[in-house]
């Protein structure tokens, strides 16, 4: 039931700081992550292989102006869900703001505390397994709805809306017993165990897909 | 001098020589002019009679008319001489009375002054009077420190000065500062020191407010630059932190990899100093200072001067191409103040290509070898260039089209640069933008040795 994407989660860090670089990346893996650096945001582009699984740190500031946000406006462009996380230095407060509502993960401030970062890559990647997981299940589920046919469809709906199969074979001019069936048809097929389960299913297919 | 000494003999010798001529008594042999056949006679003459002895006559008195010919034109060359020497002493008293440069005459056996001028009394504000016969220290000329030692040491030496500089603390308080240049010559015998002396007090004061204007252009330049300044600390010291937090986390592990700890301790060291180095440099742009020039090689000022702005490189999207030329000979400069010349015309450049799409917001430094005499650099843009109307204006202080500008910084590169006994002027380039070029005179001394900046020699810096 894991992502689709056989991948473990990756740190994807990116600062055109050397040093700083490598001192983050020590940190990080040190802590039992897997970590690839990239000294900018055009490397990260070009590495970037199909859909990526973990997390994205990122400084604000990079070479060529505000480049740590244009990445990830870009990034949000192209449906790219990765949880992303900047490191803002002195000043840059409301840029790191702006990004939160952008749908930025969250901000740090440098100098960066060690536990700071740490914690909030555990959050990210734990928010992203999350993510993946009802994404998964969604996909899953409406892969099962497809599977029914139109009638099911139709006796699904209105159980859902909580008619008794009686109204449901006066609606559909079926008998009750055919009802019956479509029913148990739907149950299996959804694989829902009660019309409790069968409800949630629904209202999950309601959502539209994140 | 030396007729005086063999007068009495030549006049003895005279004296003899006449009684000769006179005992010989000498008379011009007559010419008769005959009438009629009578026989001609003739009074033997002088020659015929004594020839040895008119012959002796002659040469003495020959010899003597000779020697007082001599004696007579020696004196009158002497004569003329002291003329000379009277007029010539009188023309150096009118010189040295009526000088508009202050000057007096010290003795070097006993250090007392001789004699001084009408614009020295004014300058010292020491009457003449009471300056004759006194030495400096007494007439209150040096009071600072060992001044009787200093003056002793300088008497003895017997050196000429050339622009000495010497505070003269007036009664009233008000100092003047004096150029002191000194000759030593002989005047009536004796070994003098001729000192004159320049009131340079109004020079100093000026040079000391374009000092201070300099320090306050570079506060203002280092105020526009405090973020990056921030950032280039701020840097090392976040790589600091972290690399301590992951060597205590491997040192906390059963078997710590000792050689990944060893490597960052390598690389916090390599940090560590990369901060002190921005502060280095931060401090000596801040302090007050007079201007040092040494040999300077003019691509590492450049290079130091990119250095402390690329923050604000990488901030604005400038992308900086170097053309810099290896085999460039050293200059004769300052370097703090030429790298704030570089700075100045570098965020200029900058500023100029705002607007500029990021592709194109290029900056090309360029150093090369302009002549024998001169090193030249400079700094291209692709902004929008300069107005025709106001490239002859650029360089005038307070001119400026910023709206937050002080009009200082091309006036101030420009009085730096000539002070450098260089140039600075501007130029728009053919396509876009503007370049600006600098001229620098090569240090003629030690055109290829010496260090770069001599930053770790300097200890004068605050």
């Amino acid at each position: 039931m894991k992502a689709t994407v056989s991948e473990i989660p990756v740190v994807h860090l990116i600062d055109d700081d050397e040093s700083l670089r490598t001192a983050l990346r020590r940190v990080i893996s040190t802590a039992g992550h897997a970590v690839k650096t990239y000294g900018s945001a055009a490397e990260f582009l070009l590495a970037r292989e199909g859909s990526l699984r973990g997390c994205l740190v990122l400084d604000v500031r990079m070479p060529g102006g505000a480049s740590g946000l244009e990445l990830h406006k870009a990034l949000v462009r192209q449906g790219e869900t990765l949880p992303v996380i900047f490191i803002t230095g002195h000043g840059d407060i409301p840029m790191g703001v702006q990004a939160i509502k952008d749908g930025a993960f969250d901000f740090l401030t440098k100098p960066v505390e060690s536990d700071c970062l740490l914690t909030t890559i555990r959050d990210a990647l734990a928010t992203e397994e999350a993510t993946c997981e009802a994404s998964d299940r969604l996909r899953e589920i409406a892969a099962r709805a497809s599977r029914l046919t139109p009638a099911e469809r139709e006796v699904f709906r209105h159980v859902v809306e909580g008619l008794a199969n009686k109204q449901i074979a006066a609606e559909l001019h079926c008998s009750e017993r055919t009802v019956k069936a479509h029913r148990s048809q739907v149950m299996s097929k959804m694989g829902a165990s009660s019309l409790a389960d069968l409800v949630h299913l629904s209202e999950m297919l309601a959502l539209p897909a994140a | 001098m030396s007729g005086s000494r063999f007068r009495p003999a030549i006049r003895a010798f005279a004296a003899l020589a006449v009684s000769v001529a006179v005992a010989a008594g000498a008379e011009p042999p007559r010419v008769q002019i005959p009438e009629g056949p009578e026989l001609q006679t003739e009074t033997p003459g002088l020659w015929a009679e004594h020839p040895a002895a008119a012959l002796v006559t002659v040469a003495v008195v020959g010899l003597q008319a000779f020697m007082i010919s001599g004696l007579i034109l020696a004196r009158i060359r002497q004569k003329r001489a002291e003329k000379e020497l009277r007029l010539s002493e009188a023309r150096f008293a009118g010189i040295f009375r009526s000088s508009p440069a202050a000057m007096g005459i010290v003795r070097q056996t006993d250090g007392r002054i001789v004699d001084v001028n009408p614009e020295w009394e004014s300058v010292t504000g020491i009457s003449r009077n009471d300056a004759i016969g006194r030495t400096p220290v007494e007439a209150g000329l040096l009071i600072d420190g060992d001044a009787e030692g200093r003056l002793r040491r300088f008497l003895e030496a017997g050196k000429p000065l050339e622009n000495y500089e010497h505070v003269l603390r007036a009664a009233d308080g008000g100092n003047r500062w004096l150029s002191l240049s000194t000759e030593l010559l002989t005047l009536h015998d004796e070994a003098c020191f001729i000192v004159v002396a320049k009131d340079v007090t109004e020079f100093r004061e000026s040079e000391k407010a374009r000092q201070q204007l300099a320090h306050t252009s570079r506060l203002a330049m280092l105020g526009e630059m405090t973020a990056s300044i921030a950032h280039e600390i701020n840097q090392p010291l976040g790589a600091i932190l972290s690399n301590t937090d992951a060597a205590e986390m491997l040192l906390a592990r059963p078997d710590p990899p000792l050689d990944e700890v060893k490597q960052i301790l390598t690389d916090i060291r390599r940090d560590d100093r990369r901060a002190s180095e921005v502060i280095k440099k931060v401090r000596s742009l801040v302090g007050l200072r007079e201007i040092q020039q040494r040999p300077l090689d003019l691509n590492e000022v450049i290079r130091e001067a990119v250095k402390l702005i690329t923050h604000e490189v990488q901030r604005r999207g400038v992308t900086i191409i170097h053309d810099l030329d290896d085999n460039l000979p050293l200059i004769q400069g300052d370097p703090v103040q030429v790298e704030q010349v570089l700075i100045n015309l570098m965020l200029n450049a900058m500023d100029a290509m705002k607007g500029v799409p990021m592709i194109r917001r290029t900056l090309t430094l360029r150093s090369w070898q302009k002549d024998a005499n001169s090193v030249a650099t400079s700094v291209e843009d692709h902004g929008h260039g300069i107005p025709s109307d106001d490239l002859g204006r650029i360089f005038d202080s307070f001119f400026t089209t910023k709206q937050n500008g002080m009009g200082l910084g091309l006036a101030l590169a420009r009085s730096i640069v000539e002070l450098h006994s260089g140039s600075l002027f501007a130029e728009n380039n053919a396509s876009t933008g503007a370049t600006f070029y600098l001229i620098l005179p090569i240090n003629v001394s030690s055109p290829h040795e010496g260090n770069g900046l001599g930053n770790t020699r300097r200890s004068s810096d605050r």
